[in-house]
């Protein structure tokens, strides 16, 4: 079996009354690309929030790389190497498709406020390695032509690898993925599903995904963990869940 | 520092504490509705107080509750015109909150400088308003003004809570500051509701005008100056919640009178700003403890 | 030019250097500060009295001032960034009116309301402010199109996706207020050598009031917007100081007419007149092209 990169060990968080998540566990190996699926509300965006640090759990532990996360901020969790997508895309609207992608590597630049304001040669350097750097990645991706480009006004699909591009440009080791095929016609499904195998080949990823549309789940993730009103309710390969009537129900409702 | 001296102190510094706590409330009332900082209320606030002010005068003293009313309705005015001139084109296009600002703060800045154009930067005397200025109470001097000033203060704060608290405009009101998109869709009328609490603000700034420019005189800054206390009372009592506000606008004032009688009135400001300053750093969610943080 | 128009100058180059600090706190970063002319006055007392009192030379006593108000914007900075914007926007606002009373306060030193009078005279003040002026364009420029830039705009459109690339958003912040608060001061120290006296009203919030004002009018999202607008706006109404209205001379109500200005824009124009477009050297070498491809077939033609 290949290292666990991420691991979570029952991880819970409530908002008010209400158990988003409870006793969340799971382990994340190297290459791997796991799902979580469930209904609205069963607590996965939150699951992620609790990943990348933006919210703390109320208990448990969460490992990145073997390392307890417990004191780092969100900065510092995303500097570790996890990075992550949103599920209403956020891409920063003042700036073009490649400054974009470029922010995504301007935290490790190595060049200080002095160096900007003075164009030293430290600057230019440090400036050519990003814009290489981000170019690379977005030849890539098949994306270069879009360089230019005010982000809001490409076609969606095109902003949600933009949005894809800018997370995996500063090589994470782990990538979140939240609902990356929310709001894409079914034929651009399957380009995603492709594009998401590529990325994960030509960056070494590992990847968990959180989707509705069964068919990129079905077709991209070993392994599924099935949540439901903040439990995990189900978990195994896409065969195994695919006639789970756990499963079944959580999506469909009881069946009588 | 006798007994008698202080409580006189006390008390004065309550009554004037109790109107910062208007303007801190009018300004935490739009700020829960809205999120932003409504600086173009210290400018109804001076606009008002010239208004009561030439009133009071061209009427050769009216009733003094006219004079109240007359600026309260012109606050409401004033109010409702700057929220059309300067902030609904924003809100319907749904702007960045900086547009807010900027725009409240044009408000503030035009209404001192029309005020400076046209009167100068001098001050006008309010006329005054008792035959006998004070009142003996167990030995002890009240100005008649600061009582005045002080009950109805009080009562407008109360009736305030109450509007909020019992009413099912208040109700709204409070829905539209949870969510204005989610009350729409509930049934909730959010411009109108949006429009009102800016009337009830203008309200507030009105009265607040006309007292202050009694207490000390009427002149172009006026309004910004004393806007910044009430800021500062929301911020300490936390910004958003009106209990806090008006804890904290009263205590602000008797720390006022009493930082006024033995460094001068000089000082006031950089104490405020210490005050500020210490709060954010020991308690940043306010007395009423509830943190405004921003929606991830 | 005459003494009037040099005097002139320099004041319209002192906006110009207070607006680009703006721009790179507001215009970069979103930030909202109302009490930038505090740390003019900071830069200003803070030379002068150094000057005057300790006997320091004019130079090594303006890099402290500007210190003292690098110091100024860190305190304040790291106590109120942390919390949401407003937070920060309100205790500019209280900032700005405690620094000038602290000069009241002290008017044994500063002579308080009554002005500041012993401001050394230097020569040739003209070319020493055109060249800081053009120094601080420059720096900011260039720290628009770095990766400091970059991030700024990030945090600016959205702190917490911001956040999700490693970014540390109030150490950021906290840098480019200092940096702003810095050209402010060194903006006032300026100011006090060309009017040679000083006054606690002169730094009032409407002062920092007029700079966002200047800002949004060219743009919040353009250098060259802010600057061309800082520049002009401030020049012009000295110009036309003959022109009357109703009486009043266009110095008076030269604020009025530029609210008014800035609230149409804000409703009809929101991005400000220049937009989000720099002046830059393709830009320019397109026009020039563009002419003399223009004048080129009017040749051809006659």
């Amino acid at each position: 079996m290949s290292n666990v990169v991420l691991k979570t060990e029952g991880i819970s968080k409530s908002f008010g009354g209400v158990k988003a998540v409870q006793q969340f566990s799971m382990e994340l190996h190297e290459h791997e690309i796991k799902g979580i699926i469930g209904p609205n509300g069963a607590g996965k965006t939150t699951i992620f929030n609790l990943l990348s640090h933006i919210i703390l759990p109320d208990e448990g532990k969460i490992f990145l790389l073997g390392e307890d996360i417990e004191n780092k901020s969100q900065e510092e969790v995303a500097q570790m190497g996890l990075s992550r997508t949103f599920q209403s895309i956020r891409l920063f609207a003042g700036l073009n498709v490649l400054d974009n992608v470029k922010v995504g590597l301007d935290n490790e630049g190595k060049y200080n406020l002095f160096d900007a304001m003075f164009l030293t040669p430290r600057r230019w350097k440090e400036e050519k390695r990003i814009h290489n750097a981000a170019m690379e990645c977005l030849t890539m991706l098949n994306l270069e032509k879009y360089k230019d480009y005010r982000s809001n006004n490409l076609p969606y699909g095109i902003q949600r690898r933009v949005e894809i591009a800018r997370a995996i440009v500063s090589r994470p080791k782990i990538l979140l993925l939240d609902e990356p095929a929310a709001g894409l016609l079914p034929e651009e499904v399957f380009e995603l599903i492709d594009f998401i195998r590529l990325i994960k080949e030509k960056f070494e990823l590992s990847i968990i995904v959180i989707e509705h549309r069964m068919d990129l789940i079905m077709n991209l993730c070993s392994e599924i963990l099935v949540q439901d009103f903040g439990k995990t309710i189900a978990c195994g390969t896409p065969k195994e869940l695919q006639c789970d009537p756990r499963v079944l129900a959580a999506y469909l409702g009881e069946e009588e | 520092m006798t007994g008698k001296l202080f409580i006189q102190l006390l008390v004065n510094g309550i009554s004037i504490g109790a109107v910062y706590a208007l303007i801190a409330v009018g300004f935490a009332l739009v700020f829960s509705v809205l999120k932003f900082s409504n600086f173009s209320f210290g400018g109804t606030i001076s606009a008002c107080a010239f208004i009561g002010f030439f009133f009071q005068k061209a009427f050769n003293q009216p009733p003094y509750w006219i004079t109240v009313l007359v600026s309260s309705v012109a606050g409401v005015l004033i109010a409702l015109t700057v929220d059309l001139l300067g902030f609904n084109r924003i809100r319907k296009k749904n702007s960045p909150k900086i547009y807010y600002f900027l725009s409240s703060v044009v408000f503030a800045i035009m209404i001192e400088q029309i005020l400076t154009v046209f009167y100068g930067t001098q001050m006008y005397a309010f006329p005054s308003i008792f035959a006998t200025t004070t009142l003996q109470i167990g030995g002890i001097t009240f100005s008649k003004l600061d009582m005045t000033i002080l009950a109805i203060a009080i009562s407008l704060l109360v009736i305030l809570i109450i509007i909020i608290d019992k009413t099912k405009l208040g109700l709204a009101i409070r829905a539209v500051a949870i969510n204005s998109n989610t009350s729409r869709l509930m049934g909730i009328n959010s411009s109108v509701i949006i429009v009102l609490t800016f009337a009830i603000a203008g309200f507030l700034g009105g009265i607040t005008g006309v007292m202050l420019g009694q207490k000390y005189s009427v002149y172009a800054s006026l309004g910004p100056s004393m806007m910044l206390k009430g800021f500062i009372a929301s911020v300490i009592g936390g910004l958003g919640s009106l209990g806090g506000a008006i804890v904290a606008a009263i205590l602000l004032g008797v720390v006022e009178i009493f930082a006024t009688f033995v460094f001068g009135a000089e000082i006031v400001p950089i104490v405020l700003f210490g005050i500020m300053l210490i709060f954010l750093l020991v308690r940043p969610q306010g007395i009423a403890g509830r943190i405004a943080e921003e929606k991830a | 030019m005459n003494n009037y128009q040099i005097g002139l100058t320099i004041l319209s180059c002192v906006s110009v250097i207070t607006v680009t600090g703006v721009y790179a706190l507001t215009g970069l970063c979103g930030m909202f500060s109302l009490g930038q002319a505090a740390f003019m006055c900071i830069g200003a007392y803070g030379t002068f009295m150094l000057t005057r009192y300790a006997g320091i030379p004019l130079i090594p006593a303006a890099l402290l001032g500007v210190l003292a108000g690098v110091i100024v914007a860190w305190v304040v900075g790291r106590l109120t960034l942390k919390l949401r914007r407003d937070y920060f926007a309100l205790m500019t606002v209280a900032l700005g009116q405690a620094i000038p009373s602290l000069v009241v306060v002290f008017s044994e030193y500063t002579n308080g309301a009554l002005g500041f009078t012993k401001i050394p005279k230097v020569n040739g003040l003209i070319w020493i402010t055109l060249g800081i002026t053009v120094l601080v364009v420059f720096c900011i420029r260039n720290l628009k199109y770095s990766r400091y830039g970059r991030m700024c705009l990030a945090l600016k459109t959205d702190e917490l996706a911001a956040k999700s690339f490693g970014i540390n958003v109030y150490k950021l912040k906290v840098k480019i207020y200092i940096l702003a608060s810095a050209i402010a001061c060194i903006a006032g120290i300026l100011f006090a050598l060309r009017n040679r006296y000083i006054d606690n009203t002169q730094f009032n919030w409407a002062l920092s009031a007029e700079m966002q004002i200047f800002l949004f009018f060219g743009g919040s999202n353009s250098l060259t917007g802010a600057v061309v607008s800082a520049f002009v706006l401030k020049m012009l109404p000295n110009i036309l100081r003959n022109v009357q209205l109703f009486g009043v001379s266009m110095q008076e109500y030269r604020i009025i007419l530029y609210c008014i200005l800035v609230l149409i824009i804000l409703n009809f124009r929101p991005a400000g007149i220049m937009g989000e477009h720099e002046l830059n050297f393709r830009w320019v070498s397109r026009l020039t092209a563009k002419i003399k491809n223009a004048s080129g077939r009017n040749g051809g033609k006659a």
